[in-house]
C-alpha cells in the first residue's frame, strides 16, 4: 500500500495506527492514498480505488487519523470477501467478540474494560471480517487491522478508578474529547492477527440491567448493515452475506446502562471456549 | 382520466430473510427493509396495479380499518416507494417520465 505526500501528517501517524511496518519508498503511481496540504493549512486525504473517498481535514493529526482510517479501508476493499465493522472486539476464552452499535454506544469502553481485566484488545473502532462463501462450511475470522484504541472522555461514570488508572498509563494523546491509547506489549492482537468468531454482540445503551437477547436472521440484518463497510461488496450481496453470517455465528443484542456491568456479563457469558454465550 | 398504475422496479433487488423483505436500490446502493404492510404491497406490485385497486385489496384483507384511511395508507406507501425509486409509475403501459 501507498501513501503519498505531505509529510506532516505522517509523523503522527503512529500514534493512530499500530504495529503496521512502513518505509519511505521513491514515488510510484498511483498512490493509494493521497495526502494534499490546502492553503489554509488543513489537509486533503483521498482514497484512490475500490474505496474511493476524500476526507477533508484541519490539521496535520486530523489528517493521519484519516489516513489510518483510509489504510484500512484500502486494505479491506483488496480481499472480495473482508469486511470491515465499525466496532470493537475482544479476544475471550469463546472466541472473538464482536461489538457493534451506534455511536457512543460503549464499544470501545466495554472492550477496553475487557482488557482492563486481562483479555487481549483484538480492534477498535474498526475490525475486520472474513465473510463465508456461499455454501462454504468454514469458520468466520476476525482479522486485527491496529487502529490505536480510541476512549472518549470523560470516561463514562461507573467504571471505577482502577479502569481510570488503565486509561491514563496507556494514553498516547489525548485530545478534550478523546484519548488515544497505546497498548502495552501483548495486551492488542497485532494487525493481521486472525481469530474464529464467537459472537456478534449489538450495543444498547437504553438502560435496565445488563442482559443479552439472541437476535435473529432478518433482526441482525437490520442491527449491522448501518455498521458494515465494504465498498467493494455491493448492498445486494451484502444483504445475503450478513444472512450466512447470522446463521453461523451468533449474533446478540446488550441491552444496559452501566459499561463495567455489561463488560462484567460478557466476560461471564463468554468465559468458557466453545461456548457462544 | 385514466389511473396510473404502479410496479415494482424491476431493477430492485429483493432477498427475504425469515418472512421479512430486504429491498436494494441499485443507483444508490441503499437498503431498505420493509413491515410487514408494506411487504405485502410490494407482493402486490409484482403486477401493475392501480392504487384503487391496492385499495380494494387491502380493504378486504383489513374490513375494520376504514376504506378513508386504508386509500390514504396505500396512497402514502405507494408515494414513498416511488419516491425511493424502489416502484415505478405507469400511465398506460408506458412508465411515467420516460
Amino acid at each position: 500500500m501507498t501513501v503519498r505526500g505531505a509529510p506532516a501528517p505522517m509523523e503522527h501517524l503512529a500514534l493512530f495506527l499500530h504495529g503496521w511496518p512502513a518505509h519511505a519508498a521513491e514515488a510510484m503511481a498511483p498512490p493509494d492514498i493521497e495526502v494534499e496540504p490546502r492553503p489554509d493549512g488543513g489537509f486533503t486525504v483521498r482514497i484512490h480505488g475500490p474505496a474511493r473517498a476524500a476526507m477533508e481535514c484541519d490539521s496535520a493529526l486530523d489528517a493521519a487519523n484519516a489516513v489510518a482510517g483510509a489504510a484500512v479501508a484500502v486494505q479491506v476493499a483488496r480481499d472480495p470477501r473482508l469486511v470491515c465493522i465499525h466496532g470493537a472486539a475482544a479476544l475471550l476464552p469463546a472466541g472473538l467478540v464482536a461489538l457493534v452499535g451506534e455511536s457512543g454506544a460503549g464499544k470501545s469502553s466495554l472492550a477496553l474494560l475487557l482488557a482492563s481485566a486481562g483479555h487481549v484488545l483484538f480492534g477498535d473502532d474498526r475490525v475486520a471480517l472474513r465473510l463465508p462463501a456461499e455454501g462454504a462450511a468454514e469458520p468466520v475470522e476476525g482479522i486485527s487491522v491496529g487502529l490505536a484504541p480510541k476512549m472518549r472522555l470523560p470516561l463514562p461514570p461507573g467504571c471505577g478508578d482502577a479502569f481510570a488508572r488503565y486509561v491514563e498509563a496507556r494514553t498516547a494523546y489525548a485530545g478534550e474529547t478523546a484519548a488515544y491509547l497505546r497498548p502495552q506489549p501483548g495486551e492488542a492482537a497485532r494487525p493481521g492477527a486472525r481469530a474464529a468468531l464467537a459472537a456478534i454482540v449489538v450495543l444498547d445503551r437504553g438502560g435496565g440491567e445488563a442482559a443479552l437477547v439472541r437476535l435473529g436472521a432478518a433482526d441482525t440484518i437490520r442491527a449491522l448493515i448501518s455498521h458494515c463497510f465494504a465498498p467493494h461488496i455491493p448492498a445486494e450481496r451484502m444483504v445475503g452475506a450478513l444472512d450466512r453470517l447470522s446463521r453461523r455465528v451468533p449474533v446478540w443484542r446488550l441491552g444496559f446502562a452501566a459499561s463495567a456491568e455489561a463488560a462484567a456479563l460478557l466476560a461471564k457469558g463468554f468465559a468458557r471456549p466453545g461456548r457462544d454465550g | 382520466m385514466v389511473e396510473s398504475r404502479l410496479v415494482r422496479n424491476p431493477a430492485v433487488s429483493e432477498t427475504v430473510v425469515d418472512d421479512e423483505t430486504f429491498l436494494v436500490e441499485p443507483a444508490s446502493q441503499e437498503v431498505f427493509y420493509l413491515d410487514p404492510v408494506t411487504s405485502a404491497l410490494w407482493r402486490l406490485l409484482a403486477e401493475p396495479r392501480s392504487e384503487t385497486e391496492l385499495s380494494a385489496l387491502f380493504a378486504a384483507a383489513f374490513p375494520d380499518a376504514g376504506s378513508d384511511r386504508i386509500g390514504r395508507d396505500i396512497a402514502a406507501a405507494t408515494d414513498e416507494l416511488v419516491a425511493r425509486g424502489l416502484a415505478l409509475r405507469l400511465i398506460s403501459n408506458e412508465v411515467a417520465g420516460i
